[in-house]
């Protein structure tokens, strides 16, 4: 190829270019600072920060939704995923406080133990009260059961009041405590509202698994149980029952008509 | 520039080391007439030559000498650059060549040549992107042909017969502006 006239065009570049063009290149690198983040801040680095975040966030979620609490009007709920371990624990009672088991008069348990509730004035049809409360202290506050049982149908609606506070003879004061959290599984719970104030309602209880009542391990069932819990004047109510016999209109009515 | 050698091969990880000294005095010249070829301009060259071997120092660690030649890593970082050149500014418009440093030859020669050069730029100008890259990689980077169908993804044979072609156009039409 007759081409020398093309390669006598080559040029020597200039020695002072050369020198400064390589002194440039050569120069350490600057530490990264705040500006080159910016910099590098292409479209493809921006698409990995947004997968990055998204994938811890759903790694919280995750891991709330294994356990998480959250609180409906007055009440905490504790909503745990799965199974449960259970053990049982004695509490110790403190001196000087009133404690037992007693099955009395509602009006005779109120007095001795210095507790005022509201109980209901209607029941779905078929149930009946016979007047008493069941009452304990447990150390650390006093708790009343009133049962109204169906002797057709043998299912039984309890009303349990758990006091937010207790009377202690040794300080000669009411003492307080944190009312009870109910540990529910998600989805078994919701708001309602009785007489327009916040209730929590739970369709289930924790049963044995596998109905193995030697076993410790709790699973959810959500058949076992309607409970409905809500505080009014010191006291957290639980109005529940085995089983799902009474409908939960029916429960509620049962509850906003307590006084 | 020994001085600063070990600044140069300190920074260095890859398995293989390349001479990056060695390199630089090899190649600069080939990439800076690469652009002379392309752009005419001499100083535009330079600023071209620069961005080129700045672009080629900072992506160091990412020359594989198992996937290519480093002449044809080097090189398509200066193809990239040229095509941001002419993206940026358009098509190239023939310029006079002017030099403002002179060469070891006498100046007679240096301006005869620089005349020539102009004349050729200016046919070149006229020619397809393709061709002008080709004759650039050839006469001014020194590149051989299996080099440039690497850099351009053209055959061989190919490079060869676009190359040839181009030649005889420019020597013909170098001939008939010698002779008005």
């Amino acid at each position: 190829m007759n081409d020398e006239f093309l390669t006598k065009f080559q040029k020597v570049p200039r020695a002072g270019f050369a020198e400064a063009l390589y002194k440039q290149i050569s120069k350490p690198e600057v530490p990264t600072s705040p500006r080159s983040f910016v910099h590098r801040l292409t479209f493809r680095n921006a698409i990995f920060v947004v997968l990055f975040l998204i994938s811890v966030a759903a790694c919280l979620r995750a891991v709330t939704q294994l356990w998480h609490r959250e609180k409906i009007g007055d009440i905490w709920v504790e909503v745990q995923s799965g199974e449960i371990e259970i053990s049982t624990q004695e509490i110790a009672p403190l001196d000087g406080v009133v404690q037992g088991d007693d099955t009395l008069p509602l009006a005779e348990a109120e007095e001795t133990y210095r507790f005022d509730i509201k109980v209901p004035t209607w029941m779905p049809e078929g149930f009946t009260w016979d007047g008493n409360a069941t009452v304990w202290g447990m150390g650390t506050g006093t708790t009343a059961n009133v049962l109204w049982d169906n002797s057709w149908t043998g299912a039984g609606i309890v009303l349990t009041a758990q006091s937010l506070k207790y009377w202690n003879p040794a300080k000669n004061d009411y003492m307080y405590k944190s009312p009870y959290t109910p540990r529910v599984a998600p989805g078994s719970y919701e708001e309602v509202k009785i007489n327009g104030q916040p209730a929590v309602l739970i369709r289930g209880n924790w049963i044995p698994k596998d109905n193995d009542f030697e076993s410790s391990t709790l699973e959810w069932d959500r058949d076992a149980a309607l409970l409905l819990c809500w505080s009014e004047d010191g006291f957290l109510y639980w109005l529940w029952l085995d089983g799902d016999s009474v409908s939960v209109n029916d429960l509620l009515k049962m509850a906003e008509s307590a006084q | 520039m020994s001085t600063q050698t070990d600044t140069l091969k300190g920074a260095y990880t890859l398995a293989e080391e390349v001479n990056w000294e060695a390199a630089y005095k090899e190649y600069l010249p080939r990439v800076y007439n690469f652009f002379c070829y392309r752009v005419s301009d001499e100083a535009l060259a330079e600023d071209l030559t620069a961005a080129t071997f700045e672009k080629a120092w900072r992506g160091r660690s990412r020359f594989r000498r198992d996937l290519s030649a480093f002449s044809t890593w080097l090189f398509t970082i200066a193809r990239n650059v040229a095509a941001d050149h002419f993206r940026r500014r358009g098509p190239d418009v023939p310029l006079e060549a002017v030099r403002e440093h002179a060469d070891p030859a006498s100046l007679e020669e240096t301006v005869q040549r620089d005349q020539d050069f102009a004349q050729l730029y200016a046919i070149l100008s006229q020619l397809p992107a393709r061709e002008r890259e080709l004759i650039a990689f050839k006469y001014g980077a020194g590149l051989n042909n299996r080099e440039i169908a690497r850099l351009t993804r053209l055959s061989e044979s190919n490079v060869g017969t676009i190359l040839n072609r181009t030649v005889e156009k420019l020597r013909m039409q170098m001939e008939v502006d010698h002779e008005r």
